[in-house]
């Protein structure tokens, strides 16, 4: 047996009473004993470490709550070796080291961000099209006292989707009253088309433009993909933030990405070639556009505000007209006149919406 | 060593520079896990708080764990706060849908029974802490699952609203005595009998410090805008905008005076056995407090809000009394139930102060 022993107080966990006692290495066992305390043999894989306080150490003992022994450093070191080991960070950090749990920690967070970063681009198509439309309507509702329809409009802007997009179901092109010159493909496969952007529209042709691109948003998924984005990224970060009660106005603020925004030109183009309309007044649509706000607009659902720079834009649009082929106009002088005076001649009452 | 009449029982032993490791540690892995962390975070924080914090002739000790945070929190939001947020979506959904009655239904019972989680967290919280804390290898806790404290917290709060708000210190103070009073240390149950006689007075000066301080606002504007001829220059602008903080500092003034007395006679009122306790704090000292956190916070560009934790710890502490002595062999292990898992409610309600 050791000669030297350890000094310490013993609380036994059922009263307050503090006993004085001294430990001392027996073999693998720790001794403790005291004035007031039974000599007891005590195995040290059942004590946990629970905190070095200035000059001591302080143990617990894993099948007696409240139990506490707190010996007085330093200690015999036969007795020290028999103790458990400081814990500090807690756990695996403890055994790593602090810089290198923290160098792996921050990897693994960089890869589960980057993980949900990319995971909507490829989870977002496999969202069935009925569960996408079940969340816009729920988020949007039908929209149907904001919108302008006549029998001719209507029929004009079906004709107009349907060319441009013979993929079943077909998307529903809606016009909205409000004079954003904007257009926005919103969740559930429809387009919304505001009805300042028609009475900029020159010809038949840029709506076409604008309205391919939005369909292109609806069918190459864009749409899930962003609201994906937003929601699931917000999840993750709220373990920072642990603000529980997010809002579904993200929605309005979603973003595509510019390879989104690409695809759903080239999708356009495609299209619009497919079908015989020129991508010229498209072209021209976006340079005026550029030279009338350089500056990206702000707010919810803003067209060009996420989209690429407008010149760049106009100039591949330009780039696409084929010399020499035969273009047909988008829509008849009729229907073009329908969709712009849609707003004008439906008369239901309606303040127009408000975002 | 049994008994113990000493003024000032509650002392704290522990230094900011022992404390700033803790903090900037907990910090880096907190940021690296992406948040995780900060359970485990919470718990290594309390431990040096608790450790360092002497009551009569012994340090408290902090048995709670990270682990049992993240499993509390987990628990919450998985089967609390989930199930509200999709309640919540429903109802949103029913009323776009047309259905405004049922929808509108479903929204108030969320929003009711958010209220009613709100008091029950409140009360666990409280039961959490005490059956963590240990002194002389003896802990609190109380059996109460804090359920009746929940619809307390709704129905008192409603009942505070009545005559225009002035039954709200009742309502503060009868739920401050309710929840102790389902509180115990060892074999003792806590005692809470804090009275509303006397907050009165500064309650009412809450209410009166706004309408003085925009009329005392107003009266100030009056030369400056004469100055310019009925339109404002630049200065006297900035006069306005300072004016308005001036308002809002004046009426954090007011408040801070009514919480200051209220908290001092809540403590006040509260017993353990043959303890006593009492509160020193002054409005001047909250007052000191709370700016010198502001203070702290905009100094290092936010990142001294580690330390506030441990400011507010130790006013707290420095502030505390206890009267009486201490039978420490009466002073036997707690009966209630041992928790398994943390305070994790309030966590996800992100109330949880320290």
């Amino acid at each position: 047996m050791s000669a030297e022993v350890a000094a310490g107080e013993l609380f036994d966990g059922t009263s307050a009473r503090r006993h004085a006692v001294q430990v001392a290495a027996a073999g693998a066992e720790l001794l403790l004993a005291g004035p007031e305390v039974p000599e007891e043999r005590i195995e040290p894989a059942r004590l946990a470490f629970i905190d070095a306080p200035p000059g001591a150490l302080v143990y617990g003992h894993a099948d007696r709550p409240g139990w506490r022994l707190r010996l007085f450093t330093p200690l015999p070191p036969d007795v020290a070796a028999l103790l458990p080991a400081a814990a500090r960070f807690g756990g695996w950090i403890d055994r790593l080291g602090l810089g290198r749990a923290a160098l792996l920690a921050g990897l693994a967070s960089a890869a589960v961000v980057a993980l949900v970063i990319s995971l909507p681009s490829w989870l977002g198509p496999l969202v069935p099209m009925g569960v996408e439309r079940e969340i816009g309507d729920g988020l949007l509702g039908d929209l149907r006292q904001h919108s302008c329809s006549t029998p001719d409009s209507e029929a004009a802007l079906t004709a107009l989707a349907a060319e441009l997009d013979p993929d079943r179901p077909p998307v529903k092109v809606q016009l909205v009253r409000m004079g954003l010159v904007n257009a926005a493909a919103v969740p559930g496969g429809r387009v919304l088309l505001f009805d300042g952007l028609v009475q900029q529209a020159k010809s038949p042709d840029e709506l076409a433009g604008v309205i391919g691109h939005e369909i292109g948003h609806v069918r190459k998924r864009h749409v899930m993909q962003a609201m994906l984005r937003e929601f699931g990224l917000s999840l993750v970060l709220r373990g920072s933030q642990t603000q529980l009660a997010g809002t579904l106005g993200q929605v309005a603020e979603m973003r595509y990405s510019r390879g989104a925004e690409a695809e759903a030109d080239t999708f356009a183009r495609a299209r619009m070639a497919a079908v015989d309309v020129s991508p010229a007044d498209s072209g021209a649509f976006f340079e005026r556009m550029a030279a009338k706000d350089p500056a990206p607009r702000s707010g919810p659902l803003s067209w060009f505000a996420s989209h690429p720079d407008p010149e760049l834009r106009a100039g591949e649009f330009r780039a696409a007209v084929q010399p020499g082929r035969h273009y047909r106009p988008a829509l008849s002088e009729a229907q073009f006149g329908a969709i712009r005076q849609a707003c004008h001649d439906d008369k239901r009452k309606d303040e127009g919406l408000k975002w | 060593m049994s008994d113990h009449d000493q003024v000032s029982a509650f002392t704290f032993e522990g230094t900011w520079r022992e404390y700033a490791p803790i903090a900037f540690t907990n910090l880096l892995l907190t940021i690296v896990t992406l948040g995780i962390y900060r359970f485990w975070a919470t718990a290594r924080s309390r431990r040096y708080l608790w450790s360092r914090t002497r009551f009569i002739d012994d340090y408290l000790e902090w048995a709670g764990t990270g682990g049992e945070l993240f499993k509390g929190a987990l628990i919450a939001v998985v089967v609390i706060i989930l199930p509200l947020y999709g309640l919540n979506i429903l109802a949103q959904h029913l009323i776009l849908a047309g259905h405004a009655g049922l929808g509108g239904l479903i929204g108030f019972a969320v929003a009711m029974l958010f209220y009613v989680l709100i008091g029950v967290a409140l009360f666990r919280a409280l039961r959490y802490r005490l059956a963590r804390t240990y002194w002389r290898g003896i802990r609190g806790g109380s059996d109460n699952p804090g359920l009746t404290y929940g619809w307390s917290y709704v129905w008192k709060h409603f009942v505070g609203l009545f005559a225009l708000g002035l039954m709200m210190p009742w309502a503060m103070v009868s739920l401050w005595n309710e929840r102790w009073n389902a509180m115990s240390f060892g074999p003792y149950e806590f005692s809470a009998r804090g009275r509303v006689d006397g907050l009165m007075g500064r309650y009412i000066m809450c209410y009166l410090a706004p309408f003085v301080g925009i009329g005392m606002l107003g009266l100030a504007m009056i030369p400056a805008v004469m100055a310019g001829n009925g339109r404002m220059a630049p200065a006297a602008a900035f006069t306005v905008v300072l004016g308005a903080f001036g308002v809002y500092f004046f009426v954090g003034l007011v408040v801070m005076a009514y919480y200051a007395k209220y908290f001092r006679q809540m403590v006040e009122g509260m017993s353990l056995d043959t303890l006593e306790f009492g509160f020193s704090a002054r409005t001047m000292d909250w007052i000191k407090l709370y700016l010198g956190d502001v203070a702290l916070v905009v100094v290092t560009l936010g990142v001294g809000a580690i330390f506030i934790n441990y400011r507010h710890w130790k006013f707290y502490v420095t502030h505390m009394h206890a009267y009486g002595h201490v039978d420490v062999d009466a002073l036997t292990q707690s009966a209630t139930a041992a928790p398994s898992q943390g305070e994790g409610l309030l966590d996800a309600f992100d109330m949880g102060a320290f």
